[in-house]
């Protein structure tokens, strides 16, 4: 495609031409063409503008549509309950392997190998529930104010369903999460343990609780689940245990998006 | 802006279409000989046509009342090879919608 397409195109002057009122509406239906096209679609191809011709300020990550960049793709690790300063090795979703330092807190990212930047750096706060084969399991997140929030479930790597909060909710009516927890096939777990992962994507000290209900019985109090508010160091709370003998730790997960090399 | 001088060849950027072109007018326009202000008496042709040398695109025109079109492509097409690549660029780099060069050179009148 031409890297602009007016209507009229066959326009042909030269200076010290007397033009035609008829040729002046032309060569202003020319510009309002140009200045009423986006770019990349219509009459002005894709690549008519370049990177170099737009002044950095117009440049914003709001503008950018990262998802149909190709290129760009996110990788969770585990952190663990200290955030101490560690290098992290992980496959991203394409099989490339990454290998990152990041320090305690996860507030700074350094690229070891396999990537060529970092897109942005977000913390999620996860809850886990410790449950029994075979059960089916509904956790819900209330958040403390009317700020927005997004939670996850996951059972080991698989998503198994996410909702959202969007303001101070009764107790877990809304945001709720299904999941039926299942025999998970987990080196860490006995097959008979399943584990409901709950994430909150938070950058802020907005306190949050959980609340869900385990099996057949009605919705679980807070009180059976424990439920704490998120302190400012950013550990999440520990959650629901379905018996005593049962473990809950609780964990920060770093989203790290990187451009890949 | 400068004045239109007849006969005189002028040097400027591509234009949109690399054809050769002609554009009549009227008579009454006025243009300068010999720094004096005067109206032309009959109709004037402006010829104009692209030409590439070594990569360097540009356009050369002239204001005459001959009406021989062909004749005058075929002087601006001899003028064009004369025209080197550097000159071109010198001249091409200075132009914009309105300004323009004149070059020493005029049409052979017949």
């Amino acid at each position: 495609m031409a890297l602009a397409v007016l209507p009229y195109p066959s326009m042909d002057f030269v200076p010290l031409d007397i033009l035609t009122a008829d040729e002046l509406d032309q060569i202003v239906a020319n510009i309002d063409a140009i200045n009423n096209a986006t770019v990349g679609s219509g009459n002005i191809a894709g690549n008519a503008i370049t990177t170099a011709k737009v002044a950095d300020s117009a440049i914003t990550k709001a503008k950018i549509d990262f998802s149909t960049m190709g290129a760009i793709w996110s990788s969770f690790y585990y952190s663990g309950t200290s955030l101490s300063d560690q290098t992290v090795s992980v496959k991203t979703l394409k099989g490339t392997n990454l290998s990152i330092r990041i320090s305690a807190g996860g507030t700074a990212v350094r690229i070891i190998s396999g990537a060529s930047g970092i897109n942005a750096i977000r913390q999620y706060w996860s809850a886990k529930l410790n449950n029994v084969a075979g059960e089916y399991g509904v956790a819900g997140l209330k958040s403390a104010s009317s700020v927005y929030t997004r939670f996850y479930g996951s059972m080991g790597n698989t998503a198994i369903g996410e909702g959202e909060v969007a303001s101070t909710a009764s107790s877990g009516t809304d945001g709720m999460c299904d999941a039926n927890l299942g025999t998970v096939s987990n080196a860490s777990r006995t097959s008979t343990t399943a584990e409901f992962l709950l994430l909150r994507e938070s950058t802020d000290a907005e306190g949050w609780t959980i609340y869900g209900k385990i099996g057949s019985g009605g919705m679980l109090a807070d009180a059976s689940f424990g439920a704490k508010t998120q302190s400012a160091t950013g550990y999440a709370p520990t959650v629901y245990q379905r018996s005593a003998t049962s473990s809950n730790t609780s964990y920060v997960f770093n989203c790290i998006e990187v451009l890949e090399s | 802006m400068k004045a239109l001088e007849l006969n005189r060849i002028a040097i400027w950027r591509p234009k949109l279409l690399d054809d050769f072109t002609i554009r009549e007018s009227g008579a009454g326009r006025p243009f300068a000989e010999n720094h004096i202000i005067k109206k032309t008496t009959a109709k004037t042709y402006r010829y104009a046509k692209n030409y590439e040398k070594d990569k360097i695109k540009f356009c050369l025109f002239v204001i005459t009342y001959s009406n021989d079109a062909k004749d005058v492509e075929s002087q601006l097409d001899k003028i064009a090879k004369k025209i080197g690549a550097k000159t071109a660029e010198e001249y091409v780099s200075k132009s914009s919608d309105v300004s323009f060069n004149y070059l020493d050179i005029y049409l052979e009148e017949k």
